[in-house]
């Protein structure tokens, strides 16, 4: 969550123990091989034991070879319940770090071990009345002397004296009290880790059980194990958590991590994606700093990251003395303002405004937002009085795109330039480097340029006079405008940043160069000598035959800490949390994790709508090997390996069912939505779940087709097979508009939970 | 026999089929030939370097260039190592990039030379078996979606209503020309409104909505959404900032 920063993956190679909630290794995560081949190693050459709780058993790192990693199942959107009851566990029984935990700011942790700190010892402000009510406790309020401009928290010590988080390195861990202000006031306030309990109290371990179906003995013995090696124990989570409740979730590897102070050790939690320096400001050049840009203001369309209560809407409803909420559409003020789902919802019911011109780019939105892919859904989009202007930049005629006005070809991996984030599980500095590898299929623009997303966006910035393009582009690093007219131009010249960067690379020599034929390569660029220094081209063109640049295996350590990381606080009380409101009933968010069923945004639980009697299923939506996302339903070879994919369920839901393996089923979401498949019954599926997975189901990309003039291309439906369960998702009944069914505090789409039956055709 | 069929003959197991549409499928069961068979036999590709497995010595196929690169097969962002064909220019394989720590375990050093990549995938001490770099079956896979001959090549317009599947191929200046002047665009498909271009659009004084000053300048109406962690997105990032829209979207929760 964007409160804590972004804190890393587990350090497999070196950890004891991994709890994956929501990703599944050498199955699922980034990268995957890189996953599955670190797990088999370290479980099985090494000591490393792990487990995988998710609703479906996938393959991959978890086989009956490795003894050392399990699966256990649980139902879909409830892993708040397990973690909450994890956590009520750990603190009931005390094995959390408390010397980890009582240090209030980064130097007292690492003068004891560690290498990273959290709020657990800070005071919040629990007296309703105070104005700040729900926030930290700071200096301010108690009138104490402080540096300004900076947040100034408290804590008492263990002497019982109030004092700048700062200034302490041991803390009162479980002060649950009064503090008095300088006028002699008393505010009521407790821990950061003191809330988190009573939040884990508030349920027993048997009631989070029965909620998240995994036995009372399986937890402990995970929260025994989780808090068994020291700092060697790491968790790991993507989009397998993401639901309409899944905030507790999202924090909890935050939370968990944080009880036992594994984050930036070897063997705990390390930080992913440290790279070069490269579009940024870098040795040689300053891709990304725009000369001449302009401010950019306002608030954007996603309704999410930003205050219900900073708009005109509701200082309107202030102002006619109306009651301001519920708003007209949900916003929710915790989330990332990138928040692409909510985005598209937007736009279809011109809320908060209206949108004019979409660029669609190599995204395809229709199949990969939960609720998205539905007939409602796809006829806003047709209508041009919603969206007037659509372009799609595409290198397939994928879902998204076929409702577009204008598709502009873009190329593929082998034709074009990329310098993406070294994902997860390096432990060194690394940046892989993509460039064209042959020429361009698509239309030659003019000499040596390629119709491709980079070009369409040069050509329409110059034609307009956008800053930052043509003839005085792009910066060096004194400072001296360069031009920027092709991609080569931006690239190249981020690529000799990163074979700058610290120490220069070496340069590559002839034979090298030769080799890789990089005389051809250039054949297809603007020259080269147009946008280089003499000299650096050896050192881009020694990056570019090795595909990027990575430090040494191992890289990354001093000692028993990992060097780059996230070192900011790890929130276990989001004040930002606590403070903000949920945009239909005016009730504040938690500022701890906590465990809630799924609820609409109006807070009612999903079950009051859709009973659990008529809706006994929830969905969970794991990705398929072989498709990747929404792409590559175009690959023959991935066609023969996973032909299509199924609606699976338990054996036990089948036999209550009376339905059998490779029966033909409808599955209807509670809102209307449905898709048919073919069933398997088989038992690694949590009982109450629909286990589908993401990547089939689509309708166009190929699958269907179309006529450029009177020419028709034609569809081709290998392409097309299977079901795009996450697609029919629900939409929020308690909201008027049409509204993909989201987490309130984040916007979070339903990916998984939601509401399902089956029938049988 | 259409490779369905066959892959159902031979059982298709995951690492077999890959074997199989490469055309190298292990021959079990069967003596060992007195001399290796011609490689075209069995549809197998031209070697791109062979190596000699007592002293590593490597000798190069001067007709074909190995480039190592990063692979758009998802996210991950590991490297691969491309075979071409450089009289054609066409791509013949994709393989793992060894100098990437996404790909093998260990990756070989970055100071290792390039003769070293080709020892990686040899029998010479074994280099190609143990840590061998690997690329996934959708990293392979990406090799048919860019030979997709449905690929989109050449700007298209729609000639019908949004979804009918009715197009026309335009011009590269017609694509920029009618996107940034916007007008009365969609007349072939029956349509009068008139549309609002980037030129339009790209207002940084006026309000979008004058009586909701707080939602800024006109120039948020443009919306950009890109889905893709693919080495670009910095490109993406930089064109709205550049253009002053707000609306930036990519891959953060969908």
């Amino acid at each position: 969550m964007a409160t804590n920063g972004n804190i890393g993956k587990p350090d497999i190679n070196n950890s004891k123990f991994i709890l994956y909630l929501g990703s599944y290794p050498g199955h699922a995560g980034k990268p995957m091989q890189a996953i599955a081949r670190q797990a088999a190693i370290a479980s099985t050459d090494g000591d490393l034991k792990f487990a995988v709780v998710d609703p479906v058993m996938a393959g991959g790192a978890v086989s009956p070879l490795v003894d050392n990693g399990k699966w256990i199942p649980i139902k879909p959107a409830t892993d708040g319940a397990f973690v909450m009851a994890m956590v009520r566990w750990i603190i009931e029984h005390q094995r959390y770090n408390a010397d980890f935990l009582s240090s209030p700011n980064l130097e007292a942790a690492q003068n004891k071990g560690f290498n990273s700190w959290s709020n657990a010892a800070h005071l919040i402000i629990t007296d309703p009345e105070h104005p700040n009510y729900r926030k930290l406790l700071r200096a301010e309020d108690l009138g104490l002397d402080a540096p300004t401009g900076e947040d100034n928290f408290i804590v008492i010590d263990e002497a019982g004296k109030t004092l700048l988080y700062t200034e302490c390195s041991t803390g009162d861990l479980l002060f649950e009290g009064s503090v008095e202000d300088k006028d002699g006031n008393s505010i009521s306030v407790e821990t950061g880790f003191v809330a988190l309990k009573k939040s884990a109290f508030s349920y027993k371990l048997e009631t989070y059980s029965q909620e998240c179906g995994v036995p009372v003995e399986t937890i402990i013995e995970l929260a025994r194990e989780f808090t068994s090696y020291g700092t060697k124990v790491a968790t790991e989570g993507l989009g397998g958590t993401a639901a309409a409740n899944g905030v507790a979730a999202g924090l909890s590897h935050y939370v968990l991590c944080a009880l036992v102070g594994a984050d930036n050790k070897k063997g705990g939690i390390i930080a992913r994606r440290i790279s070069f320096s490269k579009f940024g400001p870098g040795p040689r050049y300053k891709v990304n700093v725009i000369p001449d840009a302009p401010e950019r203001k306002g608030m954007g369309i996603s309704r999410t990251g930003m205050n219900y209560e900073d708009t005109h809407e509701y200082q309107e409803k202030i102002a006619q003395g109306e009651d301001p909420y519920p708003a007209e559409m949900p916003w929710h003020p915790v989330g990332n303002v990138n928040a692409d789902n909510q985005a598209l919802f937007s736009m279809i019911n011109r809320y908060p405004y209206q949108a004019k011109i979409l660029i669609n780019w190599m995204a395809n939105p229709l199949l990969a937002f939960p609720s998205a892919d539905q007939e409602k859904v796809i006829a806003e989009l047709k209508k041009t009085e919603n969206l007037p202007l659509f372009i799609s930049i595409d290198a397939f005629m994928a879902e998204t795109t076929s409702l577009a006005d204008y598709v502009i070809p873009d190329t593929t991996g082998y034709e074009n330039w990329g310098i993406p984030n070294i994902e997860g599980n390096f432990s060194g500095r690394g940046d892989s480097v993509r460039w064209p590898v042959v020429k361009p299929a698509t239309a030659e623009i003019d000499d040596n340029r390629y119709a491709c997303f980079e070009n369409f966006i040069i050509d329409v910035a110059k034609e307009i006079g956008v800053p930052g393009y043509g003839e005085e582009g792009i910066l060096d690093a004194n400072d001296n405008l360069l031009p920027l007219e092709t991609p080569e131009d931006y690239f190249l010249r981020a690529i000799t940043n990163v074979a700058y960067d610290q120490d220069p690379v070496p340069d590559i020599d002839d034979e090298e160069a030769k080799l890789q034929d990089l005389v051809g390569a250039k054949a297809n660029w603007k020259p080269v000598d147009d946008i280089l220094q003499a000299d650096e081209w050896a050192k881009a063109a020694y990056v570019l035959s090795r595909g990027g640049r990575f430090e040494e295996y191992g890289a990354g350590y001093d000692g028993d800490n990992r060097i780059d990381g996230y070192f900011g606080c790890i929130s276990i009380y989001s004040e930002w949390m606590a403070s903000s409101k949920n945009s239909y009933n005016g009730e504040f968010f938690p500022g701890v994790i906590t465990w809630e069923p799924e609820k609409f945004i109006d807070g009612t639980p999903i079950s009051d709508y859709f009973p659990i009697e008529e809706w006994p299923f929830k969905l969970a939506n794991y990705k398929a090997k072989f498709r990747s996302v929404t792409m590559m339903p175009n690959s023959p070879t991935l066609q023969d390996l996973g032909e299509t994919n199924y609606i699976e369920i338990n054996p036990e839901d089948a036999q209550n069912l009376g339905f059998n393996d490779g029966d033909e089923v409808k599955l209807v979401s509670a809102t209307g939505g449905e898709v048919t498949g073919t069933l398997v019954v088989r038992a690694g599926v949590a009982k109450g779940t629909i286990a589908s997975t993401f990547g089939y189901g689509h309708w166009q990309y190929g699958a269907e087709s179309y006529w450029i003039d009177n020419e028709k291309i034609a569809g081709d439906s290998a392409r097309g097979t299977g079901i795009n369960a996450t697609g029919i998702g629900l939409f929020d009944p308690t909201v008027d508009q049409l509204f993909g069914f989201s987490e309130s505090v984040t916007g979070t789409p339903s990916r998984n939970g939601g509401a399902f039956r089956l029938e049988k055709l | 026999m259409k490779r369905r069929q066959f892959l159902k003959l031979m059982g298709g197991v995951g690492a077999l089929s890959i074997a199989a549409s490469a055309g190298c499928l292990p021959r079990r069961g069967v003596e060992a030939p007195a001399e290796f068979p011609e490689a075209s036999e069995y549809g197998g590709q031209e070697v791109e370097a062979t190596v000699d497995s007592q002293t590593g010595e490597v000798t190069v196929n001067p007709d074909i260039v190995m480039r190592h690169s990063a692979c758009v097969g998802c996210y991950s962002s590991c490297g691969n190592r491309v075979k071409i064909n450089k009289k054609t220019g066409e791509i013949m394989r994709v393989l793992g990039n060894p100098y990437s720590p996404n790909n093998a375990e260990p990756h070989l050093p970055y100071e290792a030379s390039l003769e070293e990549g080709y020892l990686a995938f040899s029998t010479y001490q074994d280099k190609g078996h143990k840590g061998r770099a690997t690329i996934c079956a959708r990293g392979s896979g990406t090799l048919e979606s860019h030979y997709d001959p449905m690929r989109i090549l050449v700007p298209l317009k729609r000639t019908g209503g949004r979804g009918e599947g009715k197009w026309k191929p335009i011009t590269w200046e017609e694509a920029v020309n009618e996107t940034v002047e916007g007008g009365k665009l969609f007349t072939e498909a029956g349509e009068e409104q008139i549309v609002e271009g980037f030129r339009q659009i790209r207002d940084l004084k006026s309000s979008l909505d004058p009586e909701q000053p707080k939602f800024g300048p006109k120039a948020n109406q443009l919306i950009f959404n890109g889905g893709r962690g693919d080495g670009r997105t910095a490109f993406a990032t930089r064109f709205m900032a550049a253009f002053g829209s707000v609306n930036y979207y990519s891959h953060a929760y969908s």
